[in-house]
């Protein structure tokens, strides 16, 4: 029977795998090894690996000045292998000796979205995302720039820079995956980002739409939280299946905390509604206006439920401070 | 040389006859004459200062604005008057008057000397004396010149030039007899300063009881004065014909009622400014004092024209809308005085032009039946031109609000 010795590094993961068929295999620096370890806390002639009459092997060391560690961490001098997938430690240097029946773990299937990761990953898309989101900057430059100190032509400078900015997440997620030797996969993560950079602008439009012609309506305040949470969900998702995140609950449990970020943000802003209201302000020009104008006795009917709902509420504070105060001990 | 010695003669005429007088009222009414403190419990330390002065053997009368934190937290404050030498005695409150910021209290301690009130105003020019306890600084006489009623002014003010300090609100400003012809009150700086005249207080005194109310019945009176006043204000704004004039496109108020000023104001012209501004505004901008935390009374409005004849339509319209995208309350209120804005927004037709219009209400907490109002409209952006109008009105009932607003409307269009 064949026997492979795997070498691994600290992380253990598997770094060479070799497979022999001899009786005897010899482990060391020394150049003649039949395997040549690198590790310099090896020695030239460190262990050796034999086969015995019994069809046991066994590994022993050969006197060498760091010895050999068991799977334990206690230093042996000879170890026979009675399973397969043992581990030692030559010098610094871990391997793992197993048997050619070994088991190997289930196939893994082909993502179902690497069709959409291949079309991701060409060059093309990442340039027109690139751009488009180019494109979107220098119109906000524009649009903000206004009067004879505007600067918006020296503004647009910033977009390279903000562009890296935006390549901070896929960079990051190719090196965690590179770190964890997994395939990077830069240019799909590059181009998944700017996508949704490119989404996520045409959802700006739309909504910019929807408020201006149905302000207050169910439909444009459900899509307003609907839509943008579906697309982060899916970014997310998607950056994650990339850099091929293989643990269920892992891949569910980072997409959500992360696309959360877009709730707990505004949830965390303290608004001060006592002084400055809020409210929809949005305006487009005249031919944008796809719908009827509301009567003015129509909107002014509208506003008496702001008086009954403020009133109400000063009623109920009313309240509780008259009780808060009758449970006072007197002063 | 002759003029300069006839002058000099005067002037050194005028002096003593002058030092005279103050000398003699000071005097006279010196025991008449005390400081209102506020004291917290908790700290026992003075929260709040102020004058006031004796009209009968054990009534006092001072501002209210001296008094407001002890009928905002009734438990938390004692009232004190300080009649010098250790001597402090615990006040009662027997009537207020918000609207003209007066109160009427009673000491325990009677006082054969008081004050006298005027039975009329002296005429302008006569001199007059403010006096009060300024800045915790011991008591004291300033001469002024009366120089008659506040001039376009909803609230009955005298005008006083003098040094009116803060300190001295509550305390009388006098004639040259020593009778009261009203109550020191606010100082606009620079010796001008205005005195409640002598009519509020004998109103003050007529609807008084004897004996001092609940603080909430005194609420309750607070309440009724408020929404007195604001339909006393609103009422002829909301009968009358507005006077307009045009402000680009837009048809704004020119004149809507004798307290109501109006200001303009527009960007040069010869300046590259992207989008060109006319501004008006009016605004009855004196305020009934409640509290520390809450002022009311006041009515603002804010016009606004909009040509950006050189933009692109998308680039004006993104900065036409940065213009309604934030508005704030005029007046001053916390969160334990009112609630938060409650606001509707929608696109509406007035007078056939399609305008973005906001309106938003808080209600008070304090005192029901009253609402801070804002409203904001903007025409949806025709070209390159728009048109803002804006008003807010502090303690109004919803009545009042919703036909102001409704008037407003009506009055304040695009002309095209």
């Amino acid at each position: 029977m064949a026997i492979l010795i795997e070498l691994l590094n600290s992380q253990g993961r598997v770094t060479e795998r070799h497979k022999f068929n001899q009786p005897q295999i010899s482990l060391g620096r020394g150049y003649n090894n039949d395997i040549i370890l690198l590790d310099p806390h090896s020695c030239a002639e460190h262990a050796v690996l034999t086969l015995n009459d019994q069809q046991q092997w066994q590994l022993t060391d050969m006197d060498s000045v760091n010895g050999m560690l068991n799977q334990r961490g206690q230093r042996v001098k000879q170890q026979p292998i009675t399973q397969s997938g043992q581990q030692f430690t030559l010098g610094k240097q871990r391997l793992r000796v197993v048997f050619s029946d070994h088991p190997v773990p289930a196939t893994q299937r082909l993502q179902p979205a690497e069709r959409l990761f291949q079309w991701l990953g060409s060059p093309l898309v990442l340039i027109v995302a690139l751009l488009l989101v180019a494109i979107s900057l220098g119109y906000e430059f524009w649009l903000d720039g206004i009067g004879e100190d505007s600067q918006w032509q020296k503004q647009l400078l910033l977009i390279p820079f903000l562009l890296l900015m935006f390549a901070l997440w896929p960079l990051l997620l190719a090196l965690w995956a590179r770190f964890s030797n997994r395939e990077p996969r830069l240019k799909p993560l590059l181009a998944l980002t700017f996508c949704l950079l490119v989404i996520w602008a045409g959802w700006d439009i739309l909504a910019a739409l929807l408020n201006f012609n149905l302000n207050n309506s169910m439909l444009t305040r459900g899509l307003s939280y609907l839509l943008p949470t579906l697309l982060l969900l899916v970014f997310f998702w998607f950056s994650f299946a990339l850099v091929n995140i293989q643990r269920r609950w892992l891949h569910i449990g980072l997409t959500l905390l992360f696309s959360s970020l877009y709730w707990v943000y505004p949830w965390l802003e303290y608004s001060d509604a006592h002084y400055s209201p809020q409210f929809e302000h949005q305006l487009l020009p005249q031919v944008l206006l796809l719908r009827q104008p509301t009567a003015t006795d129509i909107f002014m009917e509208k506003t008496e439920l702001l008086f009954t709902n403020t009133a109400a509420k000063a009623e109920k504070d009313r309240v509780e401070k008259a009780a808060k105060r009758s449970n006072a001990p007197e002063a | 040389m002759l003029y300069r010695v006839f002058c000099g003669l005067v002037i050194m005429l005028a002096q003593p006859a002058v030092a005279d007088t103050a000398q003699s009222v000071f005097n006279n009414y010196q025991d008449a004459l005390i400081q209102v403190q506020v004291i917290e419990n908790q700290t026992q330390r003075k929260s709040a200062i102020g004058s006031g002065f004796y009209v009968s053997d054990d009534l006092l009368i001072t501002n209210y604005h001296v008094i407001a934190e002890k009928i905002q937290s009734e438990q938390q404050y004692q009232l004190m008057a300080n009649l010098g030498d250790d001597n402090k005695q615990q006040l009662q409150i027997i009537a207020v008057d918000v609207i003209n910021d007066l109160a009427l209290l009673r000491t325990p301690q009677k006082q054969n000397r008081q004050f006298t009130l005027a039975s009329n105003l002296p005429a302008q020019g006569e001199q007059v004396f403010s006096l009060g306890n300024p800045h915790d600084l011991g008591m004291v006489v300033v001469p002024g010149t009366f120089n008659g009623m506040k001039q376009q002014s909803f609230y009955p003010r005298l005008h006083v030039t003098g040094s009116i300090n803060p300190g001295m609100s509550g305390g009388p400003s006098v004639n040259s007899n020593s009778e009261v012809i009203g109550v020191n009150v606010a100082t606009a700086g620079n010796q001008i300063g205005f005195v409640v005249p002598v009519a509020q207080v004998n109103a003050l005194l007529a609807g008084a009881n004897s004996t001092a109310p609940e603080i909430d019945t005194l609420k309750q009176q607070i309440l009724q004065q408020l929404l007195t006043n604001q339909q006393q204000m609103l009422s002829p704004m909301l009968s009358e014909q507005w006077q307009m004039q045009p402000l680009g496109k837009g048809l704004v108020p020119a004149d809507i009622a004798p307290f109501v000023q109006c200001w303009g104001h527009a960007t040069e012209l010869e300046q590259n400014n992207g989008i060109d501004t006319a501004t008006a505004s009016c605004g009855q901008s004196e305020q009934i004092y409640l509290n520390s935390g809450l002022t009311t009374g006041k009515l603002e409005m804010q016009f606004e024209w909009l040509d950006g004849k050189d933009l692109s339509p998308l680039k004006f319209n993104h900065h036409y809308q940065n213009r309604i995208s934030y508005s704030g309350a005029d007046n001053r209120a916390g969160k334990h005085d009112v609630t938060g804005f409650n606001c509707h927004s929608d696109i509406v037709a007035m007078a056939g032009k399609a305008s973005r219009v906001i309106f938003c209400v808080r209600a008070y907490k304090e005192y029901p039946q009253l609402f801070d109002a804002l409203y904001l409209a903007a025409t949806v952006a025709d070209g390159q031109q728009g048109f803002i109008s804006h008003f807010t009105l502090a303690g109004v009932t919803q009545e009042n609000a919703t036909a102001f607003a409704r008037k407003f409307m009506e009055a304040v269009v695009w002309q095209s």
